[in-house]
């Protein structure tokens, strides 16, 4: 080997661990980057070029820099993307679900059971004392109370349906804005490839923007040799090579939403993830609590005009109900509002008797009865809430352990970047040393000559 | 297994949250000093304690209205003895006539007070409390009693149910209390004459007549009176219901403050070890060594 082969060796050994020592510059400072894979600079030995020139042994001519690559684990990534849709499906239902539990404040003094319950005492009350202008003007205000408390509920359910269709709005938006992203980092990766360099930075932000995708809905990601990746979702394309599609959200009749490919209007099945999530709430959960509440309500509001309009009032009224429908609600019937004493707590029109009152009064220990309507409501509701949030938690654990075990593989020690840092540092050092002793050599022989 | 910092401090995060969380609901329970805060914590115990709650409301409800009502059968139950000494009175009247020793003058006073007897039962009878008349039946409004006595009211009586076994009357039907057996102001006012004209021979069927109309008088005051026994019964057992329930209820949804004390400083411990554990572990890198 020639002195200055060995000069060539110690300035590719001098170059190669200046870029090893870049790669752990680059690892160090995204240390804290949770969507970074650390890079690895890949050291090979440099073979002697071929074919041999005169002379030459074939012996190796130092270090070269053959790849800088990720550490990375592909199928972990997969199923990083498969739990993150599925945490983001049960915390979505169970934020929402855990919004209308707020509305429901049971047991509590001044909750619907209680105004419920307050209503039948103020019957009780009349049918003690029919003939008392006092308990019957305070049952009107109980019986008003019992409906704002009723309607406030049903309006903070209402409330939680339109969030869910806004949120659906924002999460499409943000569901095209990620199939874009992605089919840019597509062309962009398979330019780098193209052109032979390594886009380790732009996998990893291809692989952030999938796993945002998926926690919106279920896809299948299949990569091409070209280095970009197929983004599907049930059989439908969503992104191919540098062409995104594009989703949009279509509101059915009574809150039902439904997800559709903007170009062929085709309808997307979306599985897991937020989107369905918001489908299912809208569908089922949040529809089922609203028509159970005003089943329930209807039912007692029709029960109590039912022995209401069989009584007579204090100056021989009746036929009279109780509660009258206003549009979408209900109110206290203004005639009562206007005269307490044809309220028909009797049965037989004398003015003592309060029959009509007490059958009232009763409905509020009946089995099955009002409250214990009311109660199944809150249970199921409280059931829901509780079976979600059970779900959802153990879901996060799982998902908790997966990016530790991502973060085992990809993520960054700063100890064995400061290991590296040592050791890439000694090999340039090393390097340089070799340097200075060809250099003394070729110098020894200028001197003689 | 690689440990790297970014997974010690996700786990470290997750622990603080999850410390910070329970001792956080801790608090909000020796706060509130509720134990259930939301339904779904115990959807069970929640169904439960709305059951309990309305039983109590209610217990207590039907208590102070017990209270409240049993002043009407009272009310009568003290006009009926007053009745019976009217009675009482107007027998001695008839006994001191059936002698025959009274002379003319002394029968028209007997007479006269005969007619301030029959005067005072109808005061009685007639009698209302907070606007209601007490022997109408259910006509509560009416007055019972004209001046001649004839009955105006209904035959229904005024009641409340109290409860499935107890029934209070809030108003009697003043013909079957005044007139059941016997027209007590009819014999009054036929002894009132008798007496004034110095008819001896009517006065030993008109003595009986009232002694089967007082007996009949006694006869429903005694009524009355069980059926207040039996309301005073009732409110003490509602009385003994409600503390019961309270007693139930309180176990579902009150906090016990000692042991949610414990806890608190149980959790606040857990709280600190996980802070202490985070601050020691995470800057341990080889970076401060080589420093």
């Amino acid at each position: 080997m020639s002195l200055m082969v060995a000069l060539r060796t110690a300035l590719q050994s001098l170059l190669s661990h200046q870029a090893a020592l870049m790669v752990t510059a680059h690892n160090t400072a995204n240390a804290q980057n949770p969507t970074y894979s650390r890079q690895v600079a890949r050291l090979q030995a440099a073979p002697f070029p071929w074919p041999l020139p005169e002379g030459g042994d074939g012996e190796g001519t130092g270090v070269r820099v053959a790849e800088i690559g990720r550490q990375h684990d592909a199928l972990l990534e997969a199923l990083l993307r498969t739990s993150g849709g599925q945490v983001a499906y049960w915390k979505t239902l169970r934020e929402s679900l855990e919004r209308v539990e707020e509305g429901v404040q049971e047991p509590s003094a001044g909750s619907l059971a209680d105004s419920l319950t307050a209503f039948f005492q103020a019957w009780r009350d009349v049918a003690s004392e029919p003939g008392n202008e006092g308990a019957r003007a305070t049952l009107l205000e109980q019986a008003q109370g019992l409906l704002e408390q009723a309607s406030a509920l049903r309006k903070h359910l209402l409330q939680e349906q339109r969030l869910v269709v806004l949120q659906a709005e924002q999460e499409v938006e943000e569901l095209n804005r990620l199939l874009a992203q992605v089919a840019q980092k597509n062309g962009e990766i398979a330019a780098a490839r193209a052109a032979e360099s390594w886009p380790n930075d732009g996998l990893d932000a291809r692989d952030a923007l999938l796993r945002g995708i998926a926690e919106r809905l279920s896809i299948q990601v299949h990569p091409q040799p070209n280095g970009t990746v197929l983004v599907m979702a049930a059989g439908q394309e969503l992104v191919a090579g540098t062409r995104p599609r594009t989703v949009r959200l279509l509101r059915e009749g009574e809150g039902a939403l439904q997800f559709v490919l903007e170009d062929t209007g085709e309808p997307l099945q979306v599985g897991e993830g937020r989107l369905g999530a918001l489908m299912d709430l809208a569908r089922e959960a949040l529809a089922e609590f609203a028509q159970g509440l005003e089943r329930w309500l209807e039912g007692l509001l029709r029960t109590v005009n039912a022995l209401h309009t069989r009584g007579y009032g204090l100056e021989g009224s009746t036929g009279l109900p109780f509660f009258v429908q206003e549009g979408q609600g209900w109110r206290v019937n203004p005639e009562l509002w206007a005269q307490p004493e044809r309220i028909a707590a009797s049965e037989t029109g004398a003015p003592g008797d309060g029959h009509i009152a007490a059958a009232i009064g009763r409905l509020a220990e009946e089995e099955p009865g009002p409250l214990q309507g009311y109660t199944a409501w809150v249970g199921r509701v409280a059931g829901r809430v509780r079976a979600t949030r059970t779900t959802s938690e153990a879901l996060e654990e799982v998902h908790r352990s997966l990016s530790n075990r991502r973060d085992a593989v990809s993520g960054v020690s700063l100890d064995e970047e400061m290991v590296d840092l040592m050791r890439f540092q000694q090999a340039y050092n090393a390097a340089a040393r070799v340097l200075q002793a060809v250099d003394q050599l070729l110098s020894t022989l200028l001197q003689r000559l | 297994m690689r440990v790297p910092p970014l997974a010690l401090a996700r786990q470290m995060v997750h622990a603080i949250a999850v410390n910070t969380d329970a001792l956080n609901r801790t608090t909000e329970r020796i706060g509130t000093g509720r134990r259930l805060l939301r339904p779904s914590e115990d959807p069970t115990s929640v169904a439960q304690a709305l059951r309990w709650q309305n039983a109590l409301a209610l217990s207590q409800g039907d208590g102070r209205r017990l209270e409240q009502t049993l002043a009407f059968p009272e009310a009568m139950d003290t006009l009926l003895l007053q009745g019976v000494e009217v009675l009482q009175r107007a027998r001695e009247l008839l006994l001191m006539a059936q002698n025959g020793t009274l002379s003319s003058e002394q029968q028209a006073t007997l007479a006269e007070e005969m007619e301030g007897l029959r005067q005072e039962l109808l005061r009685i009878a007639n009698t209302r409390l907070g606007g209601r008349s007490l022997f109408a039946g259910t006509q509560v409004f009416t007055q019972p009693f004209d001046e001649g006595g004839a009955y105006q009211g209904s035959d229904e009586v005024a009641q409340w149910e109290a409860s499935p076994f107890v029934a209070l009357p809030l108003a009697l039907s003043g013909r079957w209390v005044f007139q059941g057996e016997e027209d007590l102001f009819g014999v009054m006012e036929e002894a009132q004459q008798a007496l004034r004209i110095g008819d001896a021979s009517a006065l030993p069927s008109l003595l009986s007549r009232l002694d089967r109309g007082m007996a009949h008088l006694l006869k429903v005051e005694a009524r009355l009176g069980a059926q207040i026994r039996q309301g005073e019964r009732l409110r003490e057992g509602l009385t003994q219901e409600a503390t019961t329930l309270q007693g139930r209820l309180s176990v579902l949804v009150d906090a016990d403050l000692a042991e949610e004390a414990i806890a608190w400083r149980l959790k606040e411990v857990a709280l600190q070890a996980t802070l202490l554990a985070t601050v020691r572990l995470l800057p341990h890198t080889l970076v401060e060594v080589m420093a």
